[in-house]
């Protein structure tokens, strides 16, 4: 050891941190490790996992050394070769780890297989009878074959992912991670849960199967719960019936995290009429979930095989009692709760008593399509929301923002909740279309809560519709690099036009030189969070001159938010000359008869201003003085 | 917490706290930020932390890191909770992890390791041990000696009784 002076070795960690580290090794390399050193003999056998990879390639690529093969073996299809040589290398590795005597048992194992196409990798896990030959595995398929060996018997936690490049119908996989809802399967394989180890499992972690099956318990056994320790589930780019997730959820009574993220549930067929196929049929084709235990969920990109699900949001309709399309959750426990998908109808069933002091966080992300229409969006988004009036913070993404803008008193009475709990807010929106919508979808946002203490915006500009079908096109920073020397050139020639407005308007009376308008739809209106909550605010726009929408409402809340102390401001990439001499005092309102800046501090850019407020109501005026802007921190 | 700290609190109403390196350098960090370590946490409950926690086993440029990886993630750690504070977004979140493990050299990501699991963090401990694992997944272990300068201590015959016990790791 010639450099054992020296402290930079992976050798100097201690084994408990080796074992941690082969904890995540491949099968393969954690048992190659053997041979590395007497020390790391064989401490891969106690790293309490077996992550069994696998890459299965393209049957053409494999007539390899077919020569030397014996009769009996190139008789076989390469594929099953592959398989065979897999399965013992699993059960070597799976043997190994359970036999070490410092190490009680396997608690992890993940099954990690990827291929070019769905058609190699089902042809590859389809083991059917040949797994058979082999003493050590009894079971049908690789996957249960693997998990059903004696060592995976007592394992917390199982990962399965299946992986192609495209999928059993061609479509490839950079188009299948799109933001949106799948309308086909994404998996490529089928699975049944029902050979799972289930005794002390806690995480439950599947990619990319399909045909997820559990069949249903037992009616004797059915106070015997089949996953009493299953706390997390995360199912990704998997289909399934509704039934059986809903009998894998109740078969973990203690099921405290459930994430759904590109999940398409396949509408039940007949010949599974059980009695647990109560609600999700009919004509009615909605998704309905009851997660009793369940604190955190969400719900990603899920859809269903049901066109009727797909396309009901397609649909104009003013029926608002249509269920088409729509989910139902029943999580009386629910803390945390995550969507993203399109609007559609939402039931939360059995929200949390308000007695309890619950805090829940909601993050919902509506996108739109082709084919939703925006009074469809606009009542349904809103309805969404209003299921979760226990909601502490809320961060909501729109594709659109004129989506959630309810102009027509009658639809604000009638959709518009209060979400009295409700202190956060973050509000991203991809698109402005429009900037009178948006501003009244600020409006009725504001107006949904009245105790509002945070507010972050982030806005970005209008997009053009080509950007929004070829997103990657939309070249990300050359454009940046053109708005900043466009700020810089205008800015020099701001000086002289904005001196020569103030000279032109003096002209016109004693009017104040107040070049920011204001947002009609905002300043006429009176907000409760305005007056008495709204402490901090944050806003992040791209800045396109003095009057574009994200300085109007620095403005707006600058003057109208009583309470506020803090505005922090980005306006885009910070380049050149950005933050260094914005016209902050100007956006602000600086003078008008409300407002004063108090000091300027350039060397971190901030803006103190004081308020005088001559004509309001006297406590207020006492309980704030000032309040500084400051730029948005990233 | 009954007793009171040393150090003002902050408009974000968490008491403050500070860590010293071995080196002695200084960083104050809120309560809410410093308790993703197990080990702070238990210091906090029990009211020693007053005076600044000494690290004597952690260096300054490392404890860097550290009190970015807890400053970052101390919004995820109170989200079902109090989430006053603007927590970044998952993406974000994985970008800096990604960028924070990625860019380390071999001693400075073992340093980080020790770090974590003095500190008692386990997804920082978990996320360095997997880039360790990373490193090492694809590689012979003829390679990974080298990458991470592993002395051979086997004679050729214990090698060839190895190879041969694990033959089906080697096979492919």
């Amino acid at each position: 050891m010639a450099a054992g002076a020296e402290d930079d070795r992976l050798s100097d960690l201690p084994d408990d941190l080796l074992r941690r580290i082969l904890h995540f090794v491949p099968f393969r390399e954690a048992a190659s490790t053997s041979l590395l050193s007497r020390r790391w003999g064989s401490l891969w056998r106690s790293s309490g996992a077996v992550n069994l990879v696998e890459h299965v390639e393209d049957e053409e690529d494999f007539d390899f050394d077919d020569e030397e093969d014996d009769d009996e073996v190139t008789a076989e299809e390469p594929s099953a070769r592959r398989r065979d040589a897999f399965l013992r290398a699993a059960g070597a590795a799976l043997t190994a780890a359970d036999g070490d005597i410092s190490c009680d048992h396997v608690t992890r194992l993940s099954v990690d297989v990827d291929g070019p196409d769905g058609y190699c990798i089902t042809n590859f896990l389809d083991c059917d009878e040949s797994a058979a030959a082999y003493d050590i595995f009894t079971g049908m398929d690789v996957l249960h074959t693997v998990v059903s060996h004696p060592a995976a018997r007592l394992v917390e936690e199982l990962c399965l992912r299946v992986a192609s490049e495209s999928d059993s119908y061609g479509v490839h996989r950079r188009r299948r991670d799109k933001e949106e809802e799948p309308s086909t399967d994404l998996g490529v394989y089928g699975l049944s849960l029902a050979s799972l180890p289930f005794e002390k499992l806690r995480v439950l972690d599947i990619a990319g199967c399909n045909n997820l099956s559990l069949p249903p318990p037992p009616a004797a056994a059915a106070a015997a719960a089949a996953f009493p320790r299953l706390q997390t589930l995360r199912l990704r780019r998997c289909a399934a019936k509704v039934t059986h997730l809903q009998r894998l959820i109740d078969a973990a009574p203690g099921l405290a995290t459930a994430h759904l993220e590109s999940v398409v549930f396949n509408t039940d067929d007949n010949n599974d009429n059980q009695s647990y196929n109560h609600r999700d049929t009919g004509a009615c084709s909605s998704i309905s979930l009851r997660c009793p235990a369940a604190t955190s969920l969400a719900l990603e990109w899920c859809s269903s095989t049901d066109y009727k699900f797909y396309y009901a949001h397609s649909r104009y309709s003013d029926d608002d009692d249509s269920c088409g399309g729509s989910i139902a959750i029943d999580a009386p426990k629910l803390r945390s709760f995550r969507y993203k998908g399109l609007p559609r109808p939402f039931h939360l069933k059995s929200p949390a008593p308000e007695t309890t002091t619950t805090t829940t966080a909601v993050s919902l992300h509506f996108n739109s399509d082709y084919y939703l229409k925006e009074d469809t969006a606009r009542v349904h988004s809103w309805r969404f929301i209003g299921n979760f009036t226990n909601a502490k913070t809320l961060k909501l993404k729109v594709d659109n923002l004129d989506h959630l803008a309810v102009a027509d008193k009658a639809s604000r009475s009638k959709l518009l909740c209060v979400l009295p709990n409700l202190v956060s807010v973050e509000l991203e929106a991809a698109q402005l279309m429009n900037t009178k919508k948006s501003a009244v979808a600020i409006a009725n946002l504001l107006r949904c809560c009245p105790v509002l203490s945070e507010f972050t915006m982030k806005l970005n500009s209008a997009t053009t519709c080509t950007d929004r079908y070829w997103p990657n096109h939309r070249g990300r920073f050359q454009p940046d690099f053109y708005d900043s020397v466009d700020h810089f050139m205008r800015r020099k020639s701001n000086t002289t036009t904005a001196i020569s407005s103030i000279d032109s308007r003096k002209g016109d009376g004693d009017r104040h030189v107040d070049e920011v308008p204001d947002i009609p739809a905002l300043s006429r209106r009176s907000f409760t969070c305005l007056q008495r909550s709204l402490k901090k605010v944050s806003l992040k726009f791209k800045w396109s001159g003095d009057d574009c929408f994200g300085v109007q409402l620095v403005k707006f809340f600058a003057q109208n938010a009583m309470v506020l102390e803090e505005m922090r401001i980005d306006s885009g990439d910070r380049k050149l000359c950005d933050h260094m001499n914005l016209n902050v005092e100007r956006w602000v309102g600086a003078d008008s008869t409300k407002i004063s800046l108090k000091r300027k501090n350039f060397a971190n850019s901030t803006w103190e201003f004081s308020r005088t407020c001559p004509d309001s109501t006297p406590e207020l005026e006492t309980s704030t003085t000032s309040f500084i802007v400051l730029p948005l921190e990233r | 917490m009954a007793a009171a700290a040393a150090e003002a609190t902050t408009d974000g109403g968490g008491k403050m706290i500070i860590l010293i390196s071995a080196d002695g350098k200084r960083f104050e960090v809120t309560e809410a930020v410093a308790s993703q370590s197990q080990l702070i946490s238990n210091m906090i409950e029990d009211d020693c932390t007053e005076n600044g926690v000494r690290l004597p086993n952690v260096d300054g440029d490392i404890l860097t890191m550290v009190v970015d990886y807890c400053n970052m993630h101390a919004g995820d750690a109170a989200a079902a909770g109090d989430t006053m504070k603007a927590s970044s977004t998952e993406e974000e979140l994985k970008k800096f992890d990604a960028e924070l493990v990625q860019a380390l050299e071999n001693p400075v990501l073992f340093k980080l390791i020790l770090a974590a699991n003095f500190l008692n963090i386990k997804s920082l401990l978990d996320m360095t041990c997997q880039r360790v694992a990373d490193m090492m997944s694809g590689k012979t272990p003829e390679q990974m000696r080298e990458t991470f300068s592993i002395e051979n201590d086997f004679t050729p015959e214990e090698e060839a009784a190895i190879r041969q016990e694990n033959a089906w790791a080697f096979d492919d």
